[in-house]
């Protein structure tokens, strides 16, 4: 037993309501503690708190009554003795009387009754005396809304846990409901009563019961929120929304058949209001009460509510339009419309209940006759007038939505619709039904109607959909469906002639789109209960393929015909239809093969591959197959340059490479484990070079193409197969005779020597060998870290020695190797292989020995007798000195590392930052001024180069060192790197007294800060922000560096327009405001790009944010350089410079508005 | 008369300053009527129909002049191009729908409606010479006898004076035959010294810029 000082203090605490809301809590936990570890009874409790609970005093006895109240709630799960709880609710029943302490007895009441059953529960008597008090005493309208909500929720739990005690209470009940719900009006408190109503209902479905005589009154007071008008402003605090209330009170609508004759009428005249919320409600409501109000009860109301939907659908449809334009070739598209949707989904609805009634509305409807007897009457799309367009589709809707719902309707519909858009097709069954040998011979001479056209596809889609989308009846027999089937049987030969000749004659898209479509469906019923038989489907096939080889001009046509043939292969794909597959391979699959490999001229490649790639994506099967087809006809086509040197055949492989990589590899690699598929490519190209003795292809863009889809082909292998291409690789390499590969080279010849050795053999390297190496370089940028490269000390000297001869895919594979090196334990122990650091300490020696001479080589070539001036410098431009070459590729390598964060990388970019630093005097002064100032721009190019090589550092690559390419990518690398290069180079560019190494060093510091994430850079943005502009108007100078420039201009936009950390840059932009609306200004009028010209304009708008004070001064500027943009040339930049003009002008005065 | 005395001894821009200048200098202020133009009679004259405008639109007369407008739809918006390194260099002259972009947003003066809404403004009836520097834009009040008319096309000049190279020179009139007094509309909109006497008047100025707010978004 707890001390009873402490106990009264506590609830003392809770009683006493000048204490806070967290003490008051604080002591109900503990009280709530005590009891549910037994330290203290609930008898104990009450007893203690007698005083509490019968003082005279109003505020205090509530507060002593809720606390016994709250304390209940917390005990929910504590099992409590019948006596007790008997006696409880005994004490809280009497308490409703009490309206001054309301609320305790309120929450007692409702703690009590919603106990769970193992923890004892009132018992019906008890709970059949809290409804009788709440009845007698309660006047629910008069308490405040959270009273009301407790109320609410007592008598849900009374209707929900003892409907059998309630019950009885009859009339009593009801009368009581209805007045406590009568005219509420708060969101949540309207939830609760709806759904009392819902189960109120539900205890009274006898029509003839106590309820009958109230429904009215009921239904009275739930119609006035009809419909549900919201406008709390958001529902955030609530946690309600329109939509909720609007569910709720449909429910209650639809809870009971006797609510029928209140609500259909009042739906139906609210359905013809203007408030298209009002209309959307109104046919959710009218779909929920039919199926709860049954078929009996809304047979009398069928004709009305056909009119209305009828009604609603033609007013709500607006103007389709034809989309061909676009990629989607949705044909004809209307707006999204909620009210059409919502009208045809209750029109399935009342179908479906009462199929009879409502088809015969529908069939005997004059608006769809007169549509029908006016479809004649125009010919083509065009001629039919907006009003006509609408009605032909709203008929349209309803007819394919009739025959959707069931078989019934489906032949009902085909019955009274079919053979009379056959008719004015001109395909009458008379004409068929006469002789068999002219139906053959038939040809439809006239342009089809469009609106039979029209509405012939949408009845055959329905038809097609109902039987696909139940398998029970395709299981079933014929006879079921006989009605539709026979007629759309007979039919379909004609059909199938009709829209083939549609697509041939008819002008207007939508013919076309509508013929097409038709083919389509026609193709696509499911197989054995297809009215179509095979000849049919081949000859549907056969027509689409003709459009694809022949009518290529037509590009609508084309599209279309590829689209449906690609539907058609996916679904008998889908469908495992074994018969048509085997029509569909040899009619499509292995015609479209064909086409690649043929030399027909006549279609043009690039559609060919579209073809081919687009039925090969549409199934496994054809994939294959065409995968195969193609495979021949790239090969066919390299050895035809490899051995005949035929330059014709490189264009038309280097189309098929690419859509090789960029479509069907991707597609193989997401569809299915083609393992073998994947590699048999690669190893192919390696063979076919392999048996090539020599050969010669000037095409640089071939040899690219070749690289790529090596790479990806590469790269979607698994390791296994890589090590198998890797070996296959290497093996060819290692037979070409100019490179030396031999373990012992490596091992015995000083690195430098031997970098010069290779060095001078690589001079003449053929064209075959080019290949190899390029496409070597290629596989080991694209395996994954786990994969074993054979002999990497030999392979990393090669490439170090070939990207000394300017070969950046050797730089970039060299990247690769040390970013994946090491990453698995296995593959590097078991080979003669090094450790990372050896590779590392093989590549740094041979590069500080390129780096270390540089001034000797340098010097050398430039005192050399046999190297002139000329040359030198034509050797400058021509980027091929030995030291910018190093440069680039020790950047591509440091990327490697830099990724994977390896400490090294320090190393490389110290080598760089040595290169921008390092002026002139290591070199003697020359007495002949040309030689000088060819030393000056040897110079200087090879700082560019250094500077540009940061640029290689931070940015994505598409080529290697990507996911894609399996590289190892630490998380914010980037940041990491421009935090550690901040701090070096800063300092660096306030020192640097020569001006051309200062502009270097800005030129890398662009680099590095236009790459890094701009939530990086606006941490540092304070300090960073003077050195940027220095930047851009460094940048300004030369039309080279635009793109650098703007760049570099996005990061100041990014860091002006940053929204969140304004406090941050605000103060660096406001100390420098001067300095960056010089720069911007000077921006403006930037004549090499646009985007920078408009970006530096939109900087302008973001600066007049500023504080008035700080830019008042450069108003008059500002507003001079803009009024020059407003003439600029392009219409961005004026759009712009109008919206600047206007921001700067109005921060003061309007006398400068001119 | 004594109301507007302020306003008429504002003649030309340049002399405006230069007289205030001087006020400044010499410390001790002039007395007005000293420094008044002999034209005085003429320039308020012409301010008066400017600040018709303002009484009608003011507290003094509550009823709409045209109470029923009819809306129509807004044409779409030109698509912005993506540029290409091809055409970088190229020029885009300005050119009518780019006048008209400029405009069409303008807010109706007593409708909460854009004047393309109201077909006040098309795009054909704007006339653009890029090469001559030249615009033209004919306007039309959507009710004969509207007063607003004066309004909208001071808006109309002052928008394109502000979005327009200073090259160009514009011309702005009512549509021939629907205005009552279409004459002296258009005398007075294409009036230098009349736009900008009576954009001196800050209750103007406040009139114009709500109306040109919208389109600056």
């Amino acid at each position: 037993m707890a001390e009873p000082s402490q106990l009264s203090h506590l609830t003392e605490s809770f009683v006493d309501s000048s204490r806070s809301p967290t003490q008051q809590a604080a002591s109900l936990d503990k009280i709530a503690s005590l009891v549910k570890n037994d330290v203290l009874t609930m008898e104990g409790l009450v007893r203690e708190m007698q005083m509490y609970l019968t003082t005279t005093d109003n505020i205090v006895r509530a507060r002593g009554i809720l606390l016994l109240a709250e304390v209940l709630t917390c005990l929910a799960t504590k099992p409590l003795d019948n006596a007790t709880l008997h006696s409880l609710i005994g004490f809280f029943t009497d308490r409703l009387a009490d309206w001054k302490a309301l609320r305790g007895a309120l929450v007692g009441c409702l703690a009590l009754m919603r106990r769970k059953s193992s923890a004892g529960v009132v018992t019906s008597t008890d709970a059949k005396a809290v409804a009788e008090s709440f009845l007698q005493n309660l006047q629910v309208q008069s308490l405040g809304q959270h009273d009301r909500k407790l109320c609410f929720e007592l008598l849900e739990c009374l209707l929900e846990r003892y409907p059998n005690t309630v019950t009885p209470m009859g009339d009593e009940l009801i009368y009581g409901i209805c007045e406590a719900v009568d005219s509420e009006k708060d969101p949540q408190c309207l939830m609760l009563t709806f759904h009392i109503v819902e189960v109120l209902v539900q205890l009274f479905p006898d029509t003839s019961g106590p309820f009958a005589s109230f429904a009215g009154d009921l239904f009275e007071i739930l119609s006035c929120y009809f419909p549900i008008h919201f406008t709390h402003p958001r529902g955030e605090d609530l946690g309600i929304k329109r939509d909720d209330l609007s569910r709720a009170l449909m429910l209650a609508f639809s809870s009971t058949p006797m609510f029928e004759p209140f609500a259909i009428p009042l739906l139906l005249e609210k359905l013809s209001s203007s408030l298209p919320s009002a209309k959307l409600d109104s046919l959710k409501y009218l779909s929920s009460c039919t199926s709860n109000y049954g078929p009996e009860r809304m047979a009398k109301h069928a004709r009305a509510i056909w009119l209305s939907i009828k009604d609603a659908l033609y007013t709500s449809l607006q103007e389709p339009t034809l989309s061909f334009t676009s990629e989607s070739l949705d044909g004809l598209v209307f707006q999204e419309n909620e009210i059409a949707k919502e009208a045809l989904t209750l029109l399935q609805q009342v179908i479906m209940q009462n199929n009879g009634l409502f088809l015969s509305l529908i069939v005997e409807d004059e608006d769809i006759n007169i549509i029908l007897n006016a479809v004649p009457s125009y010919e083509s799309y065009s001629d039919i007038p907006l009003q006509g367009k609408l009605k032909l589709f709203a008929a349209g809707c309803i007819l394919s939505i009739s025959t959707k719902t069931s078989v019934a309707c489906c032949n009902m519909i085909f019955e009274s619709f079919f053979p009379r858009l056959m008719e004015i097709l001109g395909l009458s069954e008379k004409k068929l039904s006469g002789d068999h040998s002219p139906k053959d011979n038939y040809l439809i001479s006239k342009r089809l109607n469009f609106g039979a056209l029209y509405l012939s596809v949408e009845l055959l889609a329905a038809c097609r959909d109902l039987i696909a989308g139940s398998t029970q009846i395709a299981c079933k027999s014929v006879s079921t469906y006989e009605t539709s089937h026979c007629m759309l049987h007979s039919f379909s030969n004609l059909l199938t002639k009709a829209f083939c000749s549609t697509l041939v004659t008819s002008p207007h898209d939508a013919d076309i789109y509508f013929g097409v479509k038709g083919l389509q469906i026609l193709a696509t019923f499911p197989g054995d209960v297809s009215p179509v038989p095979i000849s049919e489907f081949e000859n549907i096939l056969i027509t689409f393929m003709s459009i694809i080889t022949v009518d290529f001009k037509k590009t609508l046509l084309w599209r279309l015909a590829l689209k449906a043939l690609m539907n058609i292969g996916s679904f008998i794909d889908k469908n495992n239809e074994s018969e048509k597959i085997l029509s569909y391979m040899r009619i499509v699959v292995e015609k479209i093969v064909s086409l690649v490999s043929l030399d027909d001229v006549t279609m043009p490649f690039p559609l060919k591959l579209e073809a081919i790639s687009g039925i090969g994506r549409s199934g496994l099967n054809y994939m294959l197959h065409i995968i195969q087809g193609f495979e021949e006809a790239l090969f066919a086509n390299l050895s035809e340059i490899y051995v005949h040197g035929n330059v014709k055949s490189a264009k038309v492989t280097i189309w098929l490479l690419e859509c090789y990589s960029n479509k069907l590899l991707p597609w193989i690699h997401e569809n299915g484990v083609f393992e073998e598929v994947l590699l048999r490519f690669p190893i192919n190209i390696w063979k076919q070079i392999e048996s090539c003795v020599d050969f010669s292809v000037p095409e640089k863009e071939l040899l690219d193409a070749m690289m790529t889809a090596m790479k990806h082909a590469v790269a979607f292998c698994s390791e296994e197969s890589q090590n198998e291409i890797i070996q296959k690789s290497y093996n060819v390499l290692s037979s070409s005779t100019s490179f030396p590969l031999k373990e012992s080279v490596a091992l015995t010849i000083p690195v430098q020597l031997e970098g010069l050795q290779l060095t001078q053999k690589m001079d003449n390297l053929s064209c075959r060998d080019e290949w190899i190496l390029s496409l070597f370089a290629s596989v080991v940028i694209a395996v994954r870290p786990q994969t074993h490269i054979p002999n990497v000390k030999v392979i990393l000297n090669l490439f170090i020695t070939t990207l000394l001869k300017g070969h950046v895919p050797a730089a970039q594979a060299l990247g690769s190797i040390v970013n994946k090196f090491g990453k698995s334990s296995t593959g590097s122990e078991i080979s003669s292989d090094c450790t990372l650091e050896e590779a590392l300490d093989i590549i740094f020696q041979l590069k500080l020995w390129t780096h270390l001479n540089n001034g000797a080589l340098l010097r050398c070539s430039v005192n050399g007798s046999e190297m002139g001036h000329t040359d030198l410098c034509q050797a400058v431009v021509n980027n091929k000195l030995p030291q910018i070459l190093a440069i680039t590729g020790l950047s591509w390598i440091g990327k490697g590392l830099l990724l994977r964060g390896h400490d090294k990388v320090k190393d490389v970019t110290m080598i760089f930052l040595e290169c921008l630093l390092s002026n002139g005097n290591a070199l003697p002064l020359s007495q002949n001024s040309l030689e000088n100032s060819c030393e000056q721009d040897l110079r200087a190019s090879v700082m560019k180069s250094a500077a540009d090589a940061f640029r290689v550092l931070m940015s994505d690559s598409e080529v290697c060192l990507n996911r894609k390419f399996h590289a190892i990518i630490r998380p914010l690398y980037k940041q990491r790197f421009f935090s550690t290069m901040m701090p070096i180079l800063q300092p660096l560019i306030m020192k640097s007294d020569s001006l051309l190494s200062r502009s270097m060093l800005y030129r890398a510091f662009a680099h590095i800060i236009s790459e890094t994430p701009l939530v990086a850079v606006l941490g540092e943005a304070k300090k960073l922000i003077p050195i940027l502009l220095d930047c851009l108007s460094m940048l300004n100078k030369d039309a080279q560096d635009k793109d650098t420039l703007y760049s570099l201009l996005l990061v100041l936009s990014g860091i002006l327009t940053d929204k969140d950390g304004n406090a941050k840059w605000q103060e660096a932009v406001v100390d420098n405001a001067h300095l960056v609306i010089n720069c911007l200004t000077g921006l403006i009028a930037y004549p090499h790009m646009m985007l920078v010209r408009e970006t530096a304009i939109q900087c302008l708008v973001a600066m007049s944010e500023l504080p008035h004070a700080r830019i008042y001064p450069m108003r008059i500027q500002v507003l001079q350089a803009i009024s020059k943009a407003l003439d600029d040339s392009r219409r961005a930049v004026r759009q712009e410079a109008v919206r600047c003009r206007q921001a700067w002008a109005s921060i003061a005065s309007r006398s400068l508005h001119f | 008369m004594k109301l507007f005395g302020g306003f008429g001894y504002l003649e030309k821009k340049s002399q405006r300053m230069l007289t205030k200048l001087k006020v400044e200098r010499n410390g001790t202020p002039t007395p007005r009527h000293e420094e008044e133009p002999p034209n005085l009679k003429q320039s308020l004259k012409s301010l008066l129909g400017f600040l018709e405008i303002l009484y009608f639109s003011g507290k003094m007369v509550s009823e709409l002049i045209n109470a029923n407008p009819i809306v129509y739809e807004k044409k779409e918006r030109r698509a912005r191009s993506v540029p290409t390194a091809v055409e970088e260099y190229a020029v885009e002259p300005i050119d009518q729908q780019e006048v008209f972009d400029h405009v069409r947003d303008i807010k109706d003066p007593e409708h909460p409606y854009s004047l393309e809404e109201l077909k006040v403004i098309t795009e054909d009836a704007i006339e653009v010479d890029d090469q001559q520097s030249y615009v033209r834009i004919t306007f039309t009040p959507t009710v004969e006898h509207c007063s607003m008319a004066t309004i909208i096309g001071l808006c109309l000049r002052v928008k394109l004076l502000r979005s327009l190279p200073s090259r160009y020179k514009v011309d702005i009139r009512v549509a021939p035959g629907s205005h009552a007094s279409e004459s002296a509309v258009n005398k007075q909109l294409n009036d230098k010294e009349r736009v900008a006497a009576a954009l001196e008047n800050p209750n103007l100025v406040d009139m114009v810029d709500e109306c040109l707010a919208p389109s600056y978004n």
